[in-house]
């Protein structure tokens, strides 16, 4: 059972490494801002929330660190819900400052937020 | 622990397959987290690049926003190779940071103040 729990969080850990590949990737290739705020939030959750519960999992059930494993899961818990509560919000309102600046949406095709903005302040 | 040139010198070595200390949970945890941890060093290289370059500042805060991220993973994979968990404590403060400094960007850019 230990050896399970073990190995879960070890798979976790390399999902979450592939994930923060991808999220390189998507931050060294895409083109434009909104395409790589995207890349990033995907890569926050699935490449910094998901391997920090891996680590908290095998830390907290690994036979060799029994006294100092539970401390380190702990931190890795808090650290896992803090990420989950701040990293959409700090992003969201990131891109809501990015679209209102007016210099980064030169590349859209068709704005309709732009439209729907103005009605309403009439 | 055991390192991975180590685990891997021994895997190619027939001579030691009769012995059971080769995929022990230990070294197999170890070595997983090495390759790991090298992944995660190889990504911030690429974030710092997006850094230096980005076109505009939302380009560099995001590239800051996930260097962070990867920081935090980094000291939490070094916490458990190493078995020391005090390297970790400092994930906390660095994802409460990391929010400050979203807010306050795009509060100053989009008001032109940072005050209440």
């Amino acid at each position: 059972m230990v050896d399970l729990i073990v190995i879960l969080g070890l798979i976790m850990i390399i999902v979450g490494a592939f994930f923060e590949v991808v999220g390189a990737l998507g931050i060294l290739r895409l083109k434009g801002f909104f395409s790589r705020i995207h890349a990033v939030t995907a890569s926050a959750i699935g490449g910094a929330a998901l391997p920090l519960l891996g680590v908290a999992l095998v830390s907290a059930s690994a036979p060799w660190m029994i006294p100092q494993g539970y401390y380190l899961a702990g931190i890795c818990l808090t650290a896992t819900i803090l990420i989950l509560l701040l990293a959409p919000a700090g992003a969201h309102a990131l891109a809501r400052s990015a679209y209102l600046h007016k210099g980064v949406r030169k590349e859209f095709v068709y704005d309709d937020l732009i439209e729907h903005l103005k009605k309403r302040r009439r | 622990m055991r390192t991975i040139k180590e685990n891997f010198l021994k895997l190619i070595s027939t001579k030691y397959i009769g012995e059971h200390d080769l995929l022990t949970l230990k070294s197999i945890v170890a070595a997983i987290v090495e390759v790991a941890t090298i992944t995660y060093l190889i990504t911030a290289t690429i974030y710092l690049f997006r850094i230096i370059k980005g076109p505009t500042i939302f380009d560099r805060i995001l590239a800051v926003d996930a260097l962070n991220y990867n920081l935090t993973v980094f000291m939490a994979l070094l916490a458990l190779y190493l078995e020391i968990p005090m390297i970790a404590l400092g994930m906390i403060v660095v994802s409460l940071w990391l929010y400050a400094l979203d807010i306050y960007v795009s509060k100053y850019i989009e008001f032109k103040e940072i005050g209440g």
